[in-house]
């Protein structure tokens, strides 16, 4: 998109939802699954006398996710109450971060058409969900089984200026929490919530008035969204007209932004220390503990994998994506000695099936030590490249072992020179017609002649065996 | 059966241990002394309708010789603002009418837990707020030594129900004074003990950084057993310590040698009344007596407590009470024949009709406090103030053990006196709040009387986590004067 | 203070009588509290907590509470087992 010769500044606040087993404050479960209202209790339900607790495993979590940010992480981090009435908001506030947030001042690079570009991160707060409200003709119906969930808010600085790289950058936030496995990062169900901070100015101009984004499902429409309300406030300013600042709602079926319904008023928030909470004290050598023991992140993968294996970027950009493909390609890789074969049978093969059968690495039927076998009998001619696509589709089916499957089937690659002769002969002796067009100057029936070959060795013969055997006693 | 309403848990449990009395037979005296003064005093709310069944069930225990429990089959009120299962919670509002506890506090269940029977829920100002308990939507409570004058506030239901023999003890809860108060107006043992010795869980938030519940009994000795029963650290408050919890009642002492007393002097002011006067400085004689050192100590920053206190009261509490808003529980209003109009109004009508005046005057002045551009002027500074406050208080304790002065400046005023001016209402206390802003221990001991009668307390306050000895100073004053006077009701 | 507007954000109805008595009141009470404005706090930390209690974190462990259902029989509305709000005109 052009926006002629406006900039557009993009900011993004990312919501994790963090992979505790109790929420934020208080034991209720997390689980997904319990019936409406069960993952409760007397503090998520914001009974009078409930008090808050801090979840040890939260605070770790964040801290962990701020060094794989880059960030600085506080020693002394205090929770406020943020105050406001919303009927999913069972205590009339909810807590939060505010003056002394847990994490500050971190970045990630990403990488984009081949550049790489630091994406600054402002602050990575702690928090807790609220609620779930829906609506029933004109009801309001209220669940509180999320209400509490701990969440991460992070935050990143206004250093976008396209929607591409906002979606990259958001990617790119995803694969780490995953590789951290501190969340899931699924923005369809919730688990991760994308909001837009949006604003357009002449370059080296103070930055505009921004326009929140909110209901943003998915990393395409977080691109599109972007896209769409860019353009919108260009063309507002190329009119003479003024941004207001205000939350719009992306429509995806509209594939537009929309001004929310009610008439929101800039919220005071009244944020004061939450009196029932003490400050949060993390220790030197405890940060130093997590920072140890991350695991090595998607960026530094990649770039490892190209030296290393001397994957090109592209190829080691997919396969880091996910950890566990990662790690599948890794191990893959080792056990066979060919890295380039790995990642084309996992880019190309096996992608596609589970794509397909919508299942994750985790799920594949053929296992790393299984493919690495499969690339190894390619390697060491017991099976054709193109047989062993066959074998690949059986592996898949019924879990066996690439061996197993070449004996029983008897699969293995005719190599024996004098055998593909004396078919090669057979063949040109049955085919005196052709083997004269060919002789005259019809090069393309060579093809007609390796086929034959093909077809009568079931696919077995060594093809460039054949090629080779076959041009020399055609050209003869 | 008054000697029964007369005794001290002490005595109480000695009766019990030794089958001189039942269980039941205690429930039941209790109970009839409620039946009798209630609708006069109107000290409760509800009454426990499991009481006579949880008491004969003691009695076979009692039987077999089974009663354990440092308070097994004593007969308890609890101020309702306390969470017990199954009983009602009101916090002497419209807004939690309806409202039966799903789950029991902490301090109830750790009562329940040594044995102690529930009588019922002890009325109380309105969310705590007041001096005078003149604001309870359950109707105004009257001291039993005089039913023109207040039992003081917020916990004036338990204050009165001691006093007035309608139960053994009680527990009240005291954020800037409302269990010292009331004590001295009705002239019973009042305690606050140390910020985060008592859990605050189930107990229905005023001032989370000042809130602590604490015993109201005949007797020190009582009180400090109490004490013992309700402390100790709780994984479901934050705020609560992780000291362990000394056993003040068995170690109490009447020798005060080598203790060093000090006395305020911005506490002894001209607005302290002859009678007030004339008790404190009896006590001041007595401890001399028992061998204490009396110092002088001199606190100047005190004479802010009070803004202070409401300054950061109000400011927790507008927070605190924004989870009464009809959505969940409690009362909601009428929305059938007029529709709100706007999610503002259901909350608004709500909340408007639920909460009474001064509830609402603190909520509004704590919303302000903290809003945006008064924040800092306001909140903020005001608790800045508070850790000058406090950090002189622990000045002062360099020099001395216990700190000794009036509780108000007189003793209980007449019903309708002060409720309609604020500021005057606010600065009854003057005495008090500091003590919760520095998160200090402190409590009301019987002093006296006045002229016309009325019971005047002695405030001890001492060091973080240095109960034992206020307890021991108590203990002195109430073993010298032996007061015997009970109200005529009793 | 603009009784009113502050009534608003803390979603409070005032009767008449409950403005009338607040607006004149709250000009002595906020007087009242001016005076905490001289006292000197330069460099003093705000104190929330007063008492110096050590930090608690709870372990990360779900508990199941039975008194969910009890909540819910006892809500002022309610549709199955989710809390409801009336209609906002």
């Amino acid at each position: 998109m052009s926006y002629s010769d406006w900039e557009v500044v993009i900011g993004l606040e990312i919501h994790a939802q963090l992979k505790t087993d109790s929420k934020m404050f208080s034991e209720d479960s997390t689980q997904f699954g319990g019936g409406d209202n069960k993952n409760t209790s007397p503090v998520s339900f914001g009974l009078p006398g409930a008090l808050p607790v801090t979840n040890e495993k939260a605070v770790e979590m964040s801290v962990k996710t701020g060094l794989a940010l880059n960030c600085s992480i506080r020693e002394k981090s205090v929770f406020a109450r943020k105050n406001y009435f919303y009927p999913d908001l069972p205590k009339g506030y909810q807590i939060s971060q505010y003056d002394e947030p847990i994490c500050e001042e971190g970045y990630i690079d990403i990488l984009l058409d081949g550049e790489k570009k630091r994406i600054g991160i402002e602050r990575a707060h702690m928090e807790e969900d609220a609620g779930k409200s829906t609506h029933h003709g004109e009801y309001t119906l209220i669940n509180l089984n999320r209400a509490g969930v701990p969440l991460l808010e992070i935050v990143s600085k206004p250093d976008m200026r396209s929607a591409k790289e906002a979606a990259q950058y958001a990617r790119s936030v995803r694969s780490i929490l995953r590789y951290i496995d501190i969340c899931d990062g699924n923005l369809e169900e919730g688990s991760m919530r994308c909001d837009c901070n949006i604003s357009v100015r002449k370059p080296g101009e103070p930055l505009g008035t921004k326009v929140e984004l909110k209901n943003i499902n998915s990393f395409r429409f977080v691109e599109k969204a972007i896209e769409y309300e860019a353009q919108r406030q260009v063309d507002l300013k190329e009119a003479g007209e003024e941004i207001h600042q205000e939350t719009r709602l992306y429509d995806s079926t509209k594939n537009q932004t929309f001004s929310m319904r009610k008439k929101e008023n800039a919220h005071d928030y009244r944020y004061f220390p939450d009196p029932d909470l003490l400050p949060v004290i993390v220790e030197q050598s405890w940060i130093e503990n997590i920072k140890n023991n991350l695991p090595e992140l998607p960026l530094k993968k990649a770039e490892r994998f190209q030296q290393e294996y001397g994957l090109p970027e592209y190829d080691a950009f997919v396969l880091t994506t996910e950890r566990e493909m990662a790690e599948y390609f890794e191990t893959t890789a080792k056990a066979c000695g060919n890295a380039k074969s790995a990642s084309n049978w996992i880019m190309v093969e096996l992608l596609r099936r589970l794509n397909d059968a919508d299942q994750s690495i985790e799920d594949s039927p053929i296992k790393a030590d299984m493919l690495a076998k499969l690339i190894q009998l390619i390697d060491n001619k017991t099976i054709s490249g193109k047989i062993a696509k066959t074998v690949f589709q059986d592996m898949y089916d019924s879990g066996k072992d690439p061996e197993a499957i070449v004996k029983e089937k008897g699969l293995t690659q005719i190599t024996d020179t004098s055998a593909i002769e004396k078919m090669i002969d057979e063949i040109i002796a049955a085919n005196p017609g052709q083997v004269e067009q060919y002789k005259s100057g019809k090069n393309k029936l060579f093809g007609f002649f390796v086929g034959q070959v093909m077809k009568a060795s079931k696919g077995q013969a060594n093809p460039e065996m054949v090629n080779q055997i076959l041009k020399s006693k055609l050209d003869s | 059966m008054s000697d029964i309403l007369k005794s001290s848990i002490s005595e109480l449990k000695e009766k019990l241990d030794s089958k001189q009395v039942k269980p039941s037979e205690l429930a039941e005296a209790y109970l009839g002394q409620i039946n009798k003064l209630n609708s006069d005093i109107n000290a409760y709310i509800s009454v426990n309708e499991s009481l006579m069944d949880e008491a004969k069930a003691l009695d076979s225990k009692q039987e077999k010789g089974e009663l354990s429990g440092k308070l097994a089959g004593i007969p308890l009120g609890i101020k309702d603002l306390l969470c017990v299962k199954g009983q009602r919670n009101t916090a002497g509002s419209k807004i939690l009418e309806n409202f039966v506890a799903p789950y029991t506090s902490t301090v109830s269940q750790k009562l329940l837990d040594e044995g102690a029977l529930v009588l019922g829920k002890c009325n109380l100002d309105e969310f705590a707020m007041g001096s005078s308990n003149e604001t309870s939507y359950y109707g105004k409570v009257k001291n039993p030594w005089n039913y023109e004058y207040v039992p003081g506030g917020s916990s004036g239901g338990s204050a009165a129900a001691v006093a007035a023999g309608m139960a053994a003890a009680t527990i009240g809860t005291d954020t800037g004074g409302s269990v010292r108060q009331p004590a001295s107006f009705c002239g019973i043992v009042g305690v606050k003990p140390t910020y985060g010795r008592v859990s605050r869980y189930g107990i229905v938030a005023f001032a989370s950084s000042l809130d602590q519940a604490g015993p109201m009994t005949r007797t020190v000795k009582d009180a400090a057993l109490m004490s013992e029963v309700i402390s100790g650290h709780d994984p479901y408050d934050q705020t609560t310590a992780q000291e362990a919890v000394p056993e003040w009642s068995k170690s109490l002492k009447q020798d005060l040698k080598g203790l060093k007393i000090g006395l305020p002097k911005e506490y002894f002011t001209d607005a302290i009344t002859e009678d007030t006067k004339k008790v404190v400085d009896n006590a001041i004689e007595i401890v001399k007596k028992r061998g204490a050192e009396v110092i002088e100590v001199s606190l100047p920053l005190v004479k802010h407590a009070v803004p202070v206190y409401y300054l950061v009261a109000t400011s927790e509490a507008s927070s605190n009470l924004s989870r009464y808003d009809g959505v969940r529980y409690g009362y909601r209003s009428d929305f059938s024949k007029k529709p709100a109009e706007s999610l503002e109004e259901f909350y608004s009508r709500t909340r408007g009709e639920g909460f009474g005046s001064e509830v609402k005057r603190r909520i509004i002045l704590g919303t302000y406090c903290l809003s945006s551009g008064y924040y800092d002027a306001y909140y903020k500074k005001a608790c800045q103030v508070r850790r000058l406050i406090r950090d002189e208080f622990m000045q002062a304790f360099n020099s001395c053990d216990v700190m000794l002065s009036p509780v108000t400046t007189s003793p209980a005023f007449k019903a309708g006196e002060r409720i309609n001016d604020p500021v005057q209402m606010y600065s009854n206390d003057i005495f008090t709040t500091s003590t919760n802003l520095a998160g200090l221990p402190g409590m009301s001991v019987p002093g006296g009387f006045s002229q016309e009668g009325l019971p005047i307390g002695i405030q001890l306050t001492a060091a973080h986590f240095q109960e034992q000895k206020m307890f021991d100073v108590a203990y002195s004053i109430e073993q010298e004067l032996q007061l015997k006077e009970v109200p005529n009701v009793l | 203070m603009d009784i009113d507007n502050v009534a608003k954000l803390a979603r409070l109805t005032l009767s008449e009588e409950e403005s009338k008595a607040f607006t004149e009141q709250f000009d002595s009470i906020l007087n009242y509290f001016e005076q905490i404005k001289n006292v000197d706090t330069a460099n003093v930390e705000p104190m929330v907590t007063p008492t110096d209690i050590a930090l608690y974190l709870r372990k990360d462990e779900a508990k199941e509470w039975e008194g969910s259902t009890q909540v819910l029989e006892a809500a002022p509305e309610t549709s199955g087992q989710l809390f409801t709000v009336p209609p906002v005109v």
